[in-house]
C-alpha cells in the first residue's frame, strides 16, 4: 500500500506540474508541449485512479449503503460484510483475469496513440488495471477472513477507526 | 426473456444488492456484467471489462476532478480557509444558517470556474463541509448544501455537459452557456431562502452565534479572509482571460492553493502529504463508482430501454408539454442510477427528435436537461455528487444522512424546474439579448 | 435477428440520418424483417476509442471504426488516414480508398481480420480546412505562429509545416478555446462551423483543402455477426454499401459543408477566402516531405510494404480523380452506381 500511495502521489504531483508547465510554456513562449493531453490521460489519470482503488479498499472506505441494515446486529453485519467481500474478491479477480489478457494483447502489439505529430506508447498502463484489481481482491479476502474470525467484536469499541489485523 | 425486462430487473437487482450492504461500485459492475451477459452473451460481458474501464479513466477532461480535489485538500489542510468561515460567522450572525448560505454561494462562484458538477463538489467539499461541522451545523445540512450547490457546476458556464448537448442538438453553445446563468443564480437564491427559512424555524440545524459580535471583532476577523476569494477569483480569472481551459482550471486551482498556502507560511510537508493522500482517496472513491456507472449505462443502452421509451411515447400519443413531463419522469428514474454523461447519451437520442418535432426551443430544453441531470447527481441510490462529498468527509457523516440532507434541496430543484418550464424567459432572456 | 450498430457520431449527424438509417430500413424490408439493425449513436454503446475492442468482443455487431485511434491494432489500414494530405476531392478519395482496401492491400484487410472484424468501407469526409478566429488573407505568412488544433498526426504535421503550432485538445474544448484565444485556428471540415457552433467564433475560413481523411470504417462488422448474417444477408448489406458511402459522402458531408458555409456567411459574417499561391506552395512542399515521414512511421509500426500501399493508393487516387471529374460530377446516384460496378460487386469477403 505504501507503494500505491507513493506512486499515486507522484502521479498527482506530476499531473499538476505537467499541466502548469504546458500552460506556462504556451503563454510565455508560445510553445505547445507535445503529448501533454495523452500523458495526462493515459498515464497520470490511469495511474492515479487504479492505484487509489486498492488504497480506498485498505481503509475500507468504498461507499456502501448502511441505511437498511442499521438495526441488524453487529455480528450479523460483520458476517454479511465478510460474505460480500468474498463475492467482491471473486468479481475483482475476474476483472483482473480479463484485463491481464487485454494487457498482454496491448503489450504484444506495443500499443501507441497519436500525440501531436508523434506517438506515445500506452501499453504499459494497461497493466495497472489487473494490478489494481488483484491487490483490491487480496485486501477483500484478508478483510473477509478477519471479519469472519472477529464478527461482532470491533463495534464494541465504537468510534475507533478499525484496522484489520 | 425480453431485454427491456432484463434491464428493469437489473435496476431492481441494484436496489436489492445495495440494501444488502454490497459496495456501490461492486453492485454496479456485477449487475452490468450479468445484464450484458444475459442480453448479448459471455464474450461481450467479459469484453466490456477489457476496454470500457480503461478508456473511461484515460480521459483528459476528467483530470479536473483530482486537481480540484487537491486544491480543496491543500486549502483545507493548510487551514487557509477557516479564517473566512470565522469572519462569515461574525458578519452573517444575523442570518439563520449563514455559513451554509455562504457555502452555497461559494459553490455557485466555483461553478463559474469549473466545467463539471463533480469537479465543483470536489473543490468545495473539503473546504466548506468541515468548517460548517466545526460550528456544529447539522451534518445533513452541511453536506447537503455542498452536494446540491456543487451541481451548479454544470448549469453555470463553463459546462462540459452543455457542450455535449450543443453538439447533439446542433444548438448554439454560447447561447446555451449564457442561458444557464440566470437559472444557476436563481437556483442558488432559492437554496439560500430555503436554508434561511429552515434554520430560522429550527435553530438546531445551524446554531446561531451565541454572543453579539462587536464591530471591532468583526473588522478584526477580516484580516485573514483573502485566501479563499483569491483562490476562486484566481481560477475564474485564469479561465476567462484565456490562460487556462476549463479542464486546466483544476490544475491552476491546485497550483494557486499551494502558492497561497506557501505565501501564508502554512505549507509544510505534512500538509502536502496529507493533501495528496486525501486526493488519492477521493479519486479512488469517485472513480470506482463512476466505472460501475459507465458500465451500467452500456447495459441500459443494450437493454433497449431507450427504444422502449420511444415506443411508449408513440403508443400513448404523448404530445406537447406531455413530452416535457415524460422526459422529466424518465430523467428522474434513470438519473437515480446513471452517471451524467451516460444519462445524456441514453436520453437525448430519445427526446431531442420529439422536442424538435414539437417546436420547443432547443436552448430552453437544453437548460431543462442540464437541470434534470443535476437532479440525478443528488438522487439516491447512485448520486455522484453525494458520493464525492462522502469521499472527502469519510467516516464522519453516514451516506444516509447526506441523502436526507439533500431532500430539501431536491424539493427546491423541482420548484426551479417548474419555474423554468412555466417561465421560459428565465432561460431565454439572456440569449435573446445576443441577437 | 436484430443486429446492434454502434457509432460515436451524434444521432443527428448526416451519416446516421441520410445513410445508415435508410439503408438499415431497406435491409429490414428486403429481408422481411428477419434482419434488423438497431442504431446506437453518440457513443451510447461504444465511444470512438472503445469501438475496436467493443466490436472485436461483440458488444455491438457492427460499428464505426476510425483507424487513427487504433494505429497499433490496424498499422496497415491506418496508413490511409496518414495519407490524408494527398487527397482533395472526397469522391475521388472514396473510390481510391475502397479500391485500395479491398483489392490492393491484403495486409490492410488482414488488420481487420486479426481483430476479429470485417471491414466494409464507409464515408469520406470533406476536406479539412483552416478555420481561424482572426481576419486572414490566405497567405502563407498570415498563418505563421498561430495555434492550431488539428486532431490527428497527419494534420498536425501540415499545421506545423505551415508555420503553425500544433495544439492537442479534445473536440469538446475547441469552441471555448477559440473564444478565449487559447486557439487561433481549427483544422477541420467546414461543417464544423455548424456542428460545433464554431461559426460564432470563426472569422475566416481559408478554403484551400489541406487533406481528405481516408480509411474510415463506418460499417465494420464483428466476424461472428457477419457470419450469422448468412450468404443472403451479407449480400443485402453489401448491396447497401454503395448507397451508404455515396449518401454520407455526397449528400451528407459535402451537403453539410455547403449548408454550414451558407449560414456562416449569412448569420455570422464569416469570411471565406482562397489560399494564396504562397500557401499553396508551402502546402505542396509539406506534402512532398510528408511522403517519407509517412513511410518511415508506417515501417516503425511494423508495416512490411508501406511503399506498395502508398503507390497503390496514389495510383487509385489518380484513376478516381478522373472518374470523379468525368463521370460522377458530384452526383450521389452516379457515385453509388460506379461504386457498385467497380468495387462492391467484386468484393469477396
Ligand atoms: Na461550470
Ligand atoms: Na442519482
Amino acid at each position: 500500500m505504501r507503494i500505491n500511495l507513493g506512486v499515486g502521489g507522484l502521479a498527482i504531483v506530476a499531473m499538476l506540474v505537467h499541466i502548469i508547465i504546458d500552460v506556462t510554456a504556451r503563454h510565455l513562449f508560445n510553445i505547445a508541449v507535445q503529448g501533454t493531453l495523452e500523458i495526462v490521460s493515459f498515464y497520470y489519470m490511469v495511474g492515479l485512479v487504479y492505484l487509489a482503488i486498492p488504497l480506498v479498499q485498505a481503509r475500507d472506505d468504498h461507499i456502501f449503503v448502511e441505511l437498511f441494515t442499521v438495526n441488524t446486529s453487529p455480528k450479523r453485519q460483520d458476517v454479511m460484510d465478510a460474505v460480500i467481500r468474498v463475492f467482491s474478491a471473486a468479481l475483482l479477480l475476474l476483472f483482473a483475469w480479463v484485463t491481464v489478457q487485454e494487457a498482454l494483447h496491448q503489450t504484444s502489439i506495443g500499443a501507441v496513440v497519436e500525440a501531436g505529430t508523434d506517438t506515445v506508447p500506452v501499453w504499459p498502463t494497461r497493466w495497472l488495471i489487473p494490478l489494481s484489481m488483484v491487490s483490491t481482491a487480496i485486501l477483500c479476502l484478508w478483510q473477509s477472513a478477519y471479519l469472519f474470525r472477529h464478527a461482532g467484536e470491533r463495534r464494541e469499541s465504537q468510534g475507533e477507526e478499525h484496522t484489520y489485523g | 426473456m425480453d431485454n427491456v425486462l432484463i434491464g428493469c430487473l437489473g435496476l431492481g437487482a441494484i436496489l436489492v444488492l445495495l440494501a444488502l450492504r454490497v459496495p456501490i461500485a461492486i453492485t454496479l459492475i456485477s449487475v452490468s456484467l450479468a445484464g450484458i451477459y444475459s442480453i448479448v452473451g459471455e464474450r461481450a460481458a467479459i469484453g466490456s471489462l477489457k476496454t470500457i474501464p480503461y478508456e473511461f479513466v484515460a480521459h483528459w477532461s476528467l483530470s479536473a476532478i483530482p486537481m480540484f480535489l487537491l486544491m480543496g485538500a491543500v486549502a483545507f489542510n493548510a487551514g487557509i480557509v477557516s479564517s473566512i468561515y470565522k469572519a462569515a460567522r461574525l458578519w452573517l450572525a444575523g442570518l439563520p444558517g449563514g455559513l451554509a448560505i455562504a457555502s452555497n454561494f461559494a459553490c455557485a462562484g466555483f461553478a463559474a470556474a469549473s466545467g463539471s458538477s463533480v469537479a465543483t463538489s470536489s473543490a468545495m467539499g473539503r473546504i466548506a463541509v468541515p468548517e460548517m461541522l466545526k460550528f456544529k451545523y447539522d451534518k445533513g445540512l452541511a453536506t447537503g448544501v455542498v452536494a446540491a450547490a456543487g451541481t451548479l457546476g454544470s448549469l453555470i458556464p463553463p459546462s462540459i455537459l452543455m457542450v455535449l448537448y450543443g453538439t447533439f442538438a446542433e444548438a448554439s453553445i454560447s447561447k446555451l452557456m449564457i442561458a444557464g446563468i440566470i437559472p444557476g443564480i436563481l437556483t442558488a437564491g432559492i437554496y439560500a431562502v430555503m436554508i434561511a427559512a429552515r434554520c430560522k424555524i429550527n435553530p438546531e440545524l445551524a446554531p446561531p452565534v451565541d454572543f453579539k459580535p462587536s464591530w471591532n471583532e468583526r473588522f478584526a476577523s477580516l484580516r485573514d479572509v483573502w485566501p479563499m476569494p483569491l483562490l476562486i477569483l484566481g481560477v475564474i480569472g485564469g479561465l476567462y482571460s484565456g490562460i487556462v481551459t476549463a479542464t486546466e482550471a483544476g490544475a491552476l486551482g491546485a497550483f494557486l492553493s499551494i502558492v497561497i498556502a506557501a505565501g501564508y507560511r502554512r505549507l509544510t510537508w505534512d500538509v502536502m502529504l496529507q493533501s495528496i493522500k486525501d486526493t488519492l482517496y477521493g479519486t479512488g472513491v469517485i472513480f470506482f463508482v463512476s466505472i460501475g456507472a459507465v458500465l451500467l449505462s452500456r447495459f441500459i443502452a443494450l437493454s433497449g430501454i431507450p427504444f422502449a421509451m420511444i415506443d411508449f411515447a408513440e403508443h400513448f400519443g404523448v404530445q406537447g408539454y406531455g413530452i416535457v413531463l415524460f422526459c422529466g419522469v424518465v430523467f428522474l428514474i434513470l438519473g437515480m442510477f446513471l452517471d451524467p454523461i451516460g444519462l445524456l447519451l441514453i436520453a437525448l437520442p430519445v427526446f431531442l427528435p420529439m422536442i424538435e418535432a414539437s417546436g420547443f426551443d432547443l436552448i430552453w430544453f437544453g437548460i431543462l436537461v442540464i437541470k434534470f441531470v443535476e437532479i440525478g447527481l443528488i438522487t439516491p441510490p447512485v448520486g455522484l455528487s453525494v458520493y464525492t462529498i462522502k469521499g472527502v468527509v469519510g467516516n464522519t457523516v453516514p451516506l444516509g444522512t447526506i441523502f436526507k440532507g439533500i431532500l430539501w434541496f431536491l424539493a427546491c430543484e423541482l420548484l426551479v424546474v417548474v419555474l423554468l418550464v412555466v417561465f421560459p424567459k428565465i432561460s431565454l432572456f439572456l440569449p435573446g439579448l445576443m441577437q | 435477428e436484430t443486429y446492434n450498430y454502434a457509432t460515436f457520431a451524434p444521432p443527428a449527424s448526416s451519416n446516421n440520418t441520410l445513410a445508415l438509417e435508410p439503408a438499415f430500413a431497406k435491409i429490414a424490408e428486403e429481408s422481411g424483417g428477419s434482419i434488423e439493425f438497431k442504431l446506437f449513436a453518440g457513443g451510447q454503446l461504444l465511444g470512438g476509442r472503445e469501438m475496436l475492442g467493443g466490436l472485436r468482443d461483440g458488444i455491438a455487431d457492427a460499428g464505426f471504426v476510425a483507424p487513427s485511434y487504433f494505429i497499433s491494432e490496424l498499422p496497415n489500414a491506418a496508413m490511409l488516414s496518414d495519407m490524408m494530405p494527398f487527397g482533395g476531392d472526397p469522391v475521388a478519395v472514396a473510390g481510391a480508398m475502397l479500391e485500395t482496401m479491398f483489392f490492393d492491400c491484403p495486409s490492410c484487410m488482414a488488420d481487420y481480420t486479426d481483430n476479429n472484424l470485417v471491414y466494409l468501407g464507409g464515408q469520406v469526409p470533406t476536406p479539412y480546412r483552416m478555420l481561424c478566429s482572426s481576419e486572414l488573407d490566405g497567405s502563407a505568412d498570415s498563418l505563421k505562429g498561430l495555434r492550431m488544433r488539428s486532431g490527428g498526426t497527419a494534420m498536425s504535421r501540415t499545421a506545423e509545416a505551415l508555420g503553425g503550432i500544433a495544439v492537442s485538445m479534445p473536440a469538446g474544448d475547441m469552441y471555448e478555446a477559440m473564444e478565449r484565444g487559447q486557439l487561433d485556428c481549427i483544422v477541420g471540415p467546414t461543417a464544423w462551423l455548424k456542428q460545433y457552433s464554431l461559426a460564432e467564433v470563426v472569422k475566416t475560413v481559408i478554403e484551400e483543402p489541406l487533406g481528405v481523411l481516408a480509411g474510415l470504417g463506418l460499417v465494420t462488422f464483428n466476424r461472428q455477426s457477419w457470419h450469422d448474417l448468412g450468404e443472403e444477408g451479407q449480400q443485402m448489406v453489401l448491396r447497401q454499401m454503395p448507397f451508404i458511402v455515396a449518401q454520407s459522402t455526397v449528400t451528407g458531408f459535402i451537403g453539410d459543408d455547403e449548408r454550414a458555409k451558407e449560414t456562416a456567411i449569412a448569420d455570422h459574417g464569416v469570411n471565406f477566402v482562397q489560399g494564396e499561391e504562397s500557401m499553396k506552395a508551402a502546402l505542396q512542399a509539406a506534402n512532398d516531405a510528408a511522403r517519407d515521414i509517412i513511410l518511415a512511421e508506417a515501417a516503425e509500426r511494423g508495416v512490411e510494404d508501406a511503399q506498395a500501399i502508398m503507390d497503390a493508393y496514389v495510383a487509385n487516387l489518380e484513376k478516381w480523380r478522373a472518374i470523379s471529374e468525368e463521370q460522377i460530377k458530384g452526383d450521389a446516384a452516379v457515385l453509388e452506381q460506379v461504386l457498385w460496378d467497380e468495387i462492391y460487386s467484386k468484393v469477396d469477403l
